[in-house]
């Protein structure tokens, strides 16, 4: 199994497509930087002359944590797309081209699905999460890492808001727990195209169905007035609409048994034709 | 080494595309599978390897049932239908991580599985700039390389060059010695009477006869 899954993860972490989609994750990251966080450097002075101002803070101004500008925003639009480019559409190529079969005599037929899931999720995870890391360090490179004060209002998070104790307590806890909240979703939003990569006759579709999937449930929900249940919503730290850890812990378990299930019949009656 | 296929029958959609087939295939024995397109010969090679489950029937490989006992053959290389690799990687990057899945194998190993179809395992081409010859060499390369018990070939001297079709045979001698069991199927009828023990004819999904030749096995 561990040399199988070391044969996918290189194939997932080292082709063209997950560099294409981490440059593209990267340029979104650098252009905030360069647009939003280094011009706000200038708004330190008040606060330095003693104007009483309280001070942007990185965690206002990181992608993360910033609410009203245009990178924030693509970003978390184009997260389904950018997370299914590096891999997912691997399960119908070997298939479509008939290297499964290279695979299935060298070693058993789940560790190969294992592994494939496994490479899946860690690549989606890896190329949406390293731009924000990257945003975060850059962030706290040129602004302060101030404890956010809530009775400022200058900081995202509301007292109904999800962990705003530890956000207002230890910022950077809560940016680490929001990170491994997006690398999961996007390891998931990547299975699920994996999966639906089984039903279509072209690779494309795999791409984009999570996508569509995605803006659809925030249709849904904005049209509901449920925002707490669009995952493009809820994924943004700065939380627009206040999330609810239940709800995404909820959201996250049944997508995931819904998909492994599917995987799972689907793999085990799999034929190599 | 021994191979039984008992009863194999295999519905798609509705059709038959193998028919109750009933065959025993020994180690140390070349066999040949002759038919006209879509008689049932590539079906039945899937069949051996594990690649297709029967609707009725098993294949059993030294006692142990594919699909219930075992998924694959422990130990089997084949090449059925066109090769398949990654198009980026080169002929010798792809057959090494293939071979790193069940490391049985050094990496000399590799290219001397290169050297033998004719390949050379420092060529900086990847896959995708390959000839349709280089293509099936690397096939055949992978199908062999791991010293596998059962090899299976579907049409092995398709787009090889007269050099080519020479070292394959060379390869399926050296396996038939060392006591591997390999079944080709081949349109060339000349071919396969020179190096098959046995030859089946299969027709309709169907083993319509069965020949042993008396001087199979001589090059």
């Amino acid at each position: 199994m561990i040399r199988t899954l070391q044969f996918e993860l290189n194939r997932a972490l080292k082709n063209r497509s997950f560099s294409v989609s981490l440059l593209i994750g990267l340029g979104i990251s650098i252009s905030h930087v360069v647009l939003s966080v280094i011009p706000s450097v200038a708004q330190l002075d008040n606060y330095l002359l003693g104007k009483g101002e309280y001070p942007v803070s990185v965690f206002n101004k990181w992608i993360g944590g910033e609410a009203y500008s245009f990178q924030p925003e693509l970003y978390f639009v184009l997260l389904p797309i950018l997370c299914c480019i590096p891999y997912v559409d691997s399960l119908f190529v070997d298939r479509k081209t008939g290297y499964t079969k290279n695979i299935y005599i060298r070693t058993k037929k789940g560790y190969y699905y294992a592994s494939k899931l496994l490479a899946v999720f860690i690549s989606a995870g890896l190329v949406i999460t390293i731009p924000l890391v990257l945003n975060l360090i850059l962030a706290a490179a040129f602004l302060p890492s101030i404890i956010p004060e809530s009775s400022s209002m200058t900081f995202p998070l509301f007292e109904a808001s999800m962990w705003s104790e530890i956000f207002y307590a230890q910022p950077y806890l809560y940016i680490c727990l929001y990170i491994l909240v997006i690398f999961l979703f996007s390891g998931l939003i990547s299975v699920i195209g994996l999966t639906v990569a089984f039903f279509v006759k072209t690779r494309f579709v795999a791409l984009v169905i999570p996508f569509m999937g995605y803006i659809l449930l925030d249709f849904v929900c904005a049209y509901t007035f449920l925002y707490k249940f669009s995952p493009k919503i809820f994924l943004r730290p700065n939380q627009p609409s206040p999330a609810d850890f239940k709800v995404i812990a909820t959201e996250f378990i049944v997508f995931a048994l819904i998909t492994a299930v599917i995987y799972y019949v689907k793999w085990k009656n799999d034929e190599a034709y | 080494m021994l191979i039984e296929i008992r009863n194999f029958t295999k519905i798609i959609k509705g059709t038959n595309v193998l028919s109750e087939v009933s065959v025993q295939f020994k180690g140390g024995r070349t066999y040949g599978l002759e038919g006209k397109n879509g008689s049932g010969k590539t079906m039945l090679m899937r069949a051996i390897s594990g690649l297709i489950r029967p609707t009725m029937g098993a294949v059993v490989i030294d006692g142990a049932v594919i699909g219930k006992d075992i998924s694959f053959p422990d130990s089997i290389g084949l090449l059925i239908e066109n090769p398949s690799f990654i198009s980026k990687y080169t002929g010798w990057k792809n057959l090494s991580i293939l071979a790193a899945i069940q490391n049985n194998i050094s990496a000399e190993d590799v290219r001397d599985s290169l050297y033998s179809v004719g390949l050379d395992p420092d060529d900086k081409r990847t896959y995708k700039k390959y000839s349709l010859g280089m293509k099936h060499r690397l096939g055949i390369a992978c199908a062999f390389m791991e010293n596998p018990d059962i090899i299976l070939l579907d049409e092995p001297f398709n787009a090889l060059d007269e050099s080519g079709v020479v070292m394959v045979k060379d390869l399926i001698m050296k396996a038939k010695n060392r006591g591997a069991v390999i079944i080709m199927a081949c349109h060339d009828k000349d071919e396969m009477t020179l190096i098959a023990d046995e030859v089946y004819s299969i027709r309709d999904g169907k083993i319509d006869s069965h020949v042993v030749l008396e001087k199979g096995g001589t090059i």
